[in-house]
């Protein structure tokens, strides 16, 4: 491959939303060039693997492969094994890879597609081998085929740990159970707390009826708190158990052990300890988008916790205050494959259309923006409670910017 | 609203250095950053502590802050980790060798310990200088510190001592009141007899806002660091041919960069091309580091003053307002020295000989440091 | 307990993991064997090596977020440092070597 491309659109990423971008944009016609850091593209979708609610698999491998497909067969080059580093305006992006990997691409518009990367939850031990994110095991089981331990437990109540408690369940490992961890002051969320979180989440997907049914009432704090003790002993199997969380990991070397306590309704921990044997630890933090890249070429960005930390200001088509420069999924918020994906569309139009693209990809622009309301009304989980609400200060933010 | 002796403007190490030693001399300091503490310049510089090679006009006042350096983590109860093992500009083209042989005539009515060396000596103290290095000035007092931690240092000290600090908070009107000034940003209002601009690549704009035209301007910087490394050097490096600056942390990675300030616009962005440029003048002057890789970047702002000297007194025409700020990119070591003295001369009204040729009434006469130094010979 | 183990087939997804030839590589002078294209880390782990490298403090360190992120995993591998064993693709005859941060206690 030559060491300089020059191509139309250059898209940064290669999970469902780079793909799909890629996908939009090639098929109008535009030479696209995909770049992506792992092996083979599909970024997180991959290896993702859950239970919907009718029972049915949702298998990430076949997802990714079809966008896949839909990209390459656009006529999009999708180039695995290199980084960008850096972004300057006009555009070029600074690449790294082995071999004979390109170092420059030129392109008239850019699709940043980095994603969402997982956030630390810190806790004594947690960089013990054998301590990963629930994203890892992810990778590990559904993408190489590799069980890191048999008897696992999951420190992080949330969506992620909780399709990793599922994930592992299903090819024989012992999952002892889904806890809070415990802060470095002490304290856990109240289990309450934690209940409503959970449900605001993944309530709508949750594989537990009770948690379904229960969804709306335990919105309400109160009912919350008498909810909590009734809490399903287990979530698909696995035993969900916000009254009790990690506190440090332990082990020779590796992880041996967890040690957990007992949570108040208040949030502090009791006194009395109990330890399990685990080798195998998911610790998560949750996501935040991946602004490194944008940041560095003067992209505006705004901090909005419901979408998960930073995100870029972004429009309606998915642009940013960089002309020329669009976004798409986890990047612009952390919501599901099927929403960042159908960014994707809009972002690979815009940036088709950007790049000098004939004006019939305009007319697909509108369909592609519904497409985005749809697959977010009916996403099965949200990960930030309070998605909504962050995506319309976004939007009020991005007005205000157009209007300034 | 809240009210202090003493508004300081910019929480960068001139601000924290500044407040800890108004509160040290019993006057109460609020300090207001617009972003974080040490954000802009103060965090992102090459972290030089150096007397040498400096401007005369400045080498008495960079010898009296290197005498604070060694004591000051203890002084300031955090740590700096400052190194005081040698600076080395090193020379490749003979027109440099001449400026250095220029700086060494400027230092000869000073007791420096700054002597020019051979491409054998140099070899002697940095075995990794690259071969087209001719010779180099060393200063052997001269050393580095860690910029984030010092500024968070002084930060923490001033804090201890009392001084308030709002970050987040940017000054958007400045405005004459009876009892001196008051500083308005988007987290409130904050009144003081005396108020001091020290906010850097800010301080022009914060200038205009009392009508006042300051010559002072932002330019990137950009530096790169690279993975740890086994200890290859300790003295802080320049190369005046290659354009590059680089020394090694404690903790080992290398820290590099341009030492050209020809980018006159601030802004953080990492700049790509500026990012090769300085990898390949840092090869060019320590091919050694052609073993290590880059892990990460920053793009970061320097104040730089029409004449490349700092500015640091007080304003023509408005009582109770002073200005520190421009010290285009060689302020770091001379920051607990200047926040001293400074102290001093708003506290007691003395301006020290020290800071005398750095008035900012410089620029209204004939202008710059030389001029006026020609002046007054 | 056990140590990491390859999945035979998945109860859901059928064949997972590298398809690659066996191929050889060694870890520290260690002899080992692995599957080609999968990540070097994964076929350390398939081989029971869980520490990947020492941090300064002595502590062992290994993959931990396994998509390119946290750089816990990072390796020397044919003579180049900081390669994420996470990512890196095993192919026969790799050379792959502990990370050492200097100052590291000898592990």
């Amino acid at each position: 491959m030559a060491s300089a491309l020059a191509v139309d659109v250059a898209v940064l990423g290669g999970g469902p939303a780079g793909l799909a971008a890629a996908a939009a944009a090639a098929a109008h016609g535009c030479a696209v060039a995909l770049f992506d850091e792992g092996p083979a593209p599909g970024g997180r979708l991959v290896g993702q693997l859950h239970r919907a609610r009718d029972g049915r698999w949702r298998v990430g491998r076949d997802e990714a492969e079809r966008l896949r497909d839909r990209a390459a067969g656009a006529g999009a080059t999708l180039v695995t094994g290199v980084s960008a580093w850096a972004l300057a305006p006009g555009w070029e992006v600074y690449l790294r890879g082995d071999g004979d990997a390109p170092r420059r691409c030129r392109a008239r518009a850019l699709v940043v597609a980095t994603g969402a990367g997982e956030l630390a939850a810190p806790l004594p031990g947690w960089t013990l081998p054998g301590a990963i994110t629930p994203g890892a095991a992810q990778v590990l089981v559904n993408v190489h085929g590799l069980l890191p331990g048999r008897r696992a437990l999951i420190a992080g109540a949330d969506p992620l740990g909780l399709e990793a408690a599922q994930l592992l369940e299903v090819v024989g490992a012992a999952v002892l159970g889904i806890h809070p961890v415990a802060g470095p002051d002490g304290a856990a969320e109240p289990p309450a707390d934690a209940l409503r979180r959970l449900v605001a989440t993944v309530g709508r997907a949750a594989p537990s009826p009770l948690l379904r049914a229960g969804g709306r009432l335990v919105r309400r704090r109160a009912v919350a708190r008498a909810a909590v003790p009734l809490l399903p002993r287990t979530v698909a199997g696995v035993p969900l158990r916000l009254r009790e969380a990690v506190v440090a990991l332990r082990g020779d070397g590796r992880v041996e052990e967890a040690e957990l306590a007992a949570v108040g309704a208040d949030g502090r921990l009791g006194a009395r300890r109990r330890t399990v044997a685990a080798d195998l630890v998911c610790v998560g933090g949750g996501l935040r988008p991946l602004v490194e890249l944008l940041a560095g070429c003067g992209c505006e960005l705004v901090e909005l916790p419901g979408l998960g930390g930073t995100v870029p200001l972004h429009g309606p088509d998915q642009q940013t205050t960089a002309p020329g420069a669009f976004v798409a999924g986890g990047v612009t918020g952390v919501e599901g494959a099927a929403v960042c994906a159908a960014q994707g569309t809009v972002a690979g139009l815009a940036a088709a259309l950007a790049a000098g693209a004939p004006q019939a990809a305009r007319r697909e622009l509108a369909a592609a923006r519904a497409e985005v309301a749809r697959q977010r009304a009916t996403a099965p989980v949200r990960f930030h409670p309070g998605l909504e609400r962050a995506r319309a200060r976004q939007r009020t933010l991005w007005e205000a910017r157009c209007a300034s | 609203m809240a009210a202090a002796d003493v508004i300081v403007i910019g929480g960068g190490i001139g601000g924290c250095a500044l407040a800890y030693h108004l509160c040290g001399r019993g006057r109460s300091a609020i300090v207001l950053e617009r972003r974080g503490v040490g954000d802009a310049g103060s965090g992102r510089n090459a972290g030089g502590v150096r007397q040498q090679a400096r401007h005369p006009a400045e080498l008495p006042l960079a010898m009296a802050a290197i005498e604070r350096w060694p004591g000051l983590e203890r002084e300031l109860g955090a740590p700096t980790e400052y190194v005081q093992r040698g600076n080395l500009v090193l020379a490749q083209s003979e027109a440099s060798v001449r400026r250095l042989e220029q700086r060494l005539a400027w230092q000869a009515p000073f007791d420096l310990d700054s002597e020019l060396i051979d491409g054998a000596q140099l070899r002697r103290l940095l075995p990794f200088a690259g071969p087209r290095a001719r010779a180099a000035l060393h200063c052997a007092s001269d050393g580095h510190a860690n910029p984030l931690l010092t500024t968070a240092a002084f930060a923490a000290a001033a804090r201890r001592r009392g001084a308030r600090i709002e970050t987040g908070a940017e000054v958007r009107a400045l405005e004459q009141t009876a009892a001196g000034w008051r500083a308005v940003t988007d987290r409130g209002r904050y009144d003081g007899e005396v108020v001091v601009n020290v906010a850097g690549a800010g301080a022009a704009a914060l200038g205009a806002l009392v009508d006042r035209s300051l010559p002072i301007v932002g330019a990137r910087t950009q530096t790169l660091v690279t993975e740890r490394a086994a200890p290859l050097f300790d003295q802080f490096v320049q190369d005046w041919d290659a354009k590059l600056f680089a020394r090694q942390t404690v903790s080992g990675n290398v820290i590099f960069g341009d030492l050209t300030e020809d980018y006159l616009l601030a802004g953080r962005q990492v700049r790509p091309a500026d990012a090769v440029r300085a990898a390949r003048a840092a090869l060019d002057a320590l091919p050694a580091l052609a073993e290590l890789q880059v892990i990460r970047a920053w793009g970061g702002t320097l104040d730089v003053s029409l004449d490349r000297m700092p500015l640091i007194g007080p304003l023509d025409g408005l009582p109770g307002h002073f200005v520190s700020a421009g010290s285009s990119g060689h302020g770091f070591a001379l920051a607990p020295v200047v926040g001293e003295l400074l102290a001093d001369w708003i506290v007691a009204g003395r301006r020290s000989p020290l800071l005398a040729p750095f008035d900012p009434a410089r620029f209204s006469s004939t202008g710059t440091v030389d001029n006026n130094a020609e002046q007054a010979a | 307990m056990s140590g990491p183990e390859r999945i035979a087939r998945h109860p859901v997804l059928g064949e997972v993991g590298g398809a690659g030839a066996p191929v050889a590589f060694s870890f520290d002078g260690r002899a080992l064997s692995g599957r080609a294209g999968e990540p070097v880390g994964v076929a350390l782990l398939a081989a029971g090596i869980r520490a990947l490298r020492r941090s300064r403090g002595g502590e062992p360190r290994g993959i931990h977020c396994a998509i390119g992120q946290c750089m816990e995993c990072r390796v020397e591998i044919d003579g180049l440092g900081v390669r994420r064993a996470c990512l890196t693709p095993l192919r026969d005859g790799m050379v792959v070597r502990t990370h050492r941060d200097p100052g590291a206690a000898d592990g």
